[in-house]
């Protein structure tokens, strides 16, 4: 019985324990300070409106609604009004410039591990001071700044590989571990909004769909003329939930995952053109690519190369 | 070797964690010292949480409309918000979608004095807000194929003045 139970623990994390290319722990570390420099650079104008003390919600309602012990800008303002004299605001906005300059040290790769952990905290204190106005992007960004303090982002192409705070390597188990953490991660996150979509009747019969397209916030395009032809939305509702549900199956499968790759980039990139939730499309696409472009490049490469061999054996005498 | 374990260790349990939290599990299990602790995790790494999006259905819309008035002023005018872009409209709604959570009058009043304080600060000279949320009833497709459009229905009012 141990011996089994030893064998099927073996074998999970001989799955997850596998040595792999470094290369996209690169693109996840450019991706991911972009988006987060990104986000915050949109919000800019509205700032102090989202995240000020007297903002359109105001510090002591986000403070009673989280942990104490969670960051919130507010603990900042206070230390450094009684140690600075600088007023709430200002503090508000040295966060969100010392949450810039991590972007652009995260971007370039100087002093990673460290950064990345001043830019999970960062970002927890602006989820936890904007509680009333975070969606999929603000979980999705947060998830992924958790993984890179974990990650060895600065062993791939970086300033700290540069200068000898680490080593540049091409391959190896951590950056394995990393890529197989979000793969898994992604295909739970699918999955079980996916199941939890077949729960409500409106997926089934095109309403959500209709009802999305139809919503005010969302409006960018007249869609009134669709209710012609409910068969649209159904089909399209229907699309959707199977390519949720499938994703965690087929992202695993050699030949199919190249083509659910560009399904699930394309269902993000039209909930960017039909919604305005550019940033959520960015987020969800980059994490997949990250999780499964490596793999998919290796498919491509694979029948790149099996095309050739064919071919090869194809011409007579030289097989 | 013992790092190994150690590595194997963390995997295993935090992935235990959002198992449990995406099947809803935490709901059977029902014992109160890992739900705490799971809370917390999901707290600060918001890698377990419940991903369903716009599930099992498409919630409905919001829009807030405030009426400011100032000293000796009948009429009143409308607080608009400057939202350049479809990021801060979303965030926008976001922050009525939260408004409206759980339905709970408590939270909602909380918002609205929040949005009333939030005016009279950017204009010393509101003596008055009256905070009006109306929720957008979309019709359904066959509806809509009579002739019935977007309506509005008022969820939420309240006023505040300044003393």
């Amino acid at each position: 019985m141990k011996n089994r139970l030893n064998k099927i623990v073996g074998s999970i994390f001989g799955f997850i324990e596998v040595e792999k290319p470094l290369y996209p722990l690169l693109f996840f570390r450019l991706g991911l300070s972009l988006i987060c420099f990104g986000k915050f650079f949109v919000l800019y104008s509205n700032y102090l409106n989202f995240y000020g003390q007297y903002g359109l919600i105001q510090w002591t309602i986000s403070k009673l609604s989280n942990y104490s012990f969670l960051p919130h800008i507010g603990d900042f303002a206070f230390l450094s009004s009684k140690y600075f004299h600088l007023s709430a605001d200002k503090s508000a906005e040295l966060i969100l410039q010392l949450f810039f300059c991590t972007c652009v040290f995260l971007f370039l790769g100087l002093f990673t591990r460290v950064v990345s952990i001043i830019c999970f905290f960062l970002h927890l204190t602006f989820i936890n001071t904007g509680n009333g106005i975070i969606y999929g992007v603000d979980v999705f960004t947060q998830l992924s700044l958790f993984y890179a303090m974990f990650f060895p982002l600065s062993s791939a192409w970086s300033l700290d590989a540069l200068i000898g705070i680490s080593k540049i390597k091409e391959k190896s188990v951590a950056a394995g571990i990393s890529i197989r953490v979000i793969q898994i991660q992604l295909c739970i996150v699918y999955l079980s909004t996916g199941i939890e979509k077949c729960f409500g009747e409106q997926w089934l019969n095109g309403e959500a769909i209709w009802r999305t397209l139809m919503m005010p916030i969302f409006k960018n395009y007249n869609f009134y003329w669709i209710s012609d032809f409910p068969y649209i939305p159904y089909f399209l509702g229907i699309i959707v939930l199977i390519i949720e549900l499938g994703y965690a199956f087929f992202m695993w499968q050699k030949n199919i995952r190249g083509f659910w790759l560009f399904l699930i980039i394309s269902l993000h990139f039209n909930i960017g053109l039909l919604m305005g939730m550019w940033y959520f499309a960015f987020i969800m696409i980059f994490l997949s690519v990250f999780a499964f472009g490596d793999d998919v490049i290796s498919d491509i490469n694979c029948y790149k190369l099996n095309r050739v061999l064919k071919r090869i054996n194809a011409v007579p005498g030289t097989s | 070797m013992n790092r190994k374990k150690v590595r194997r260790f963390l995997i295993t349990t935090h992935f235990l964690f959002v198992c449990i939290t995406v099947s809803h599990l935490y709901e059977l299990i029902n014992w109160k010292p890992m739900s705490v602790l799971m809370e917390l995790y999901s707290s600060v790494s918001y890698t377990n949480r419940n991903f369903g999006f716009f599930a099992p259905t498409v919630n409905d819309d919001f829009n807030l409309k405030i009426r400011a008035f100032r000293k000796d002023d009948q009429n009143g005018h409308d607080f608009l918000f400057y939202m350049p872009d479809s990021e801060n409209r979303i965030r926008f709604s976001t922050m009525l979608w939260h408004f409206a959570e759980g339905n709970s009058p408590s939270q909602m009043d909380l918002y609205a004095r929040s949005w009333a304080i939030y005016c009279m600060n950017k204009d010393s000279t509101i003596h008055k807000v009256v905070v009006s949320v109306y929720k957008n009833n979309i019709p359904m497709m066959n509806q809509c194929r009579i002739g019935k459009k977007i309506s509005q229905a008022l969820y939420y009012q309240t006023s505040f003045d300044t003393k």
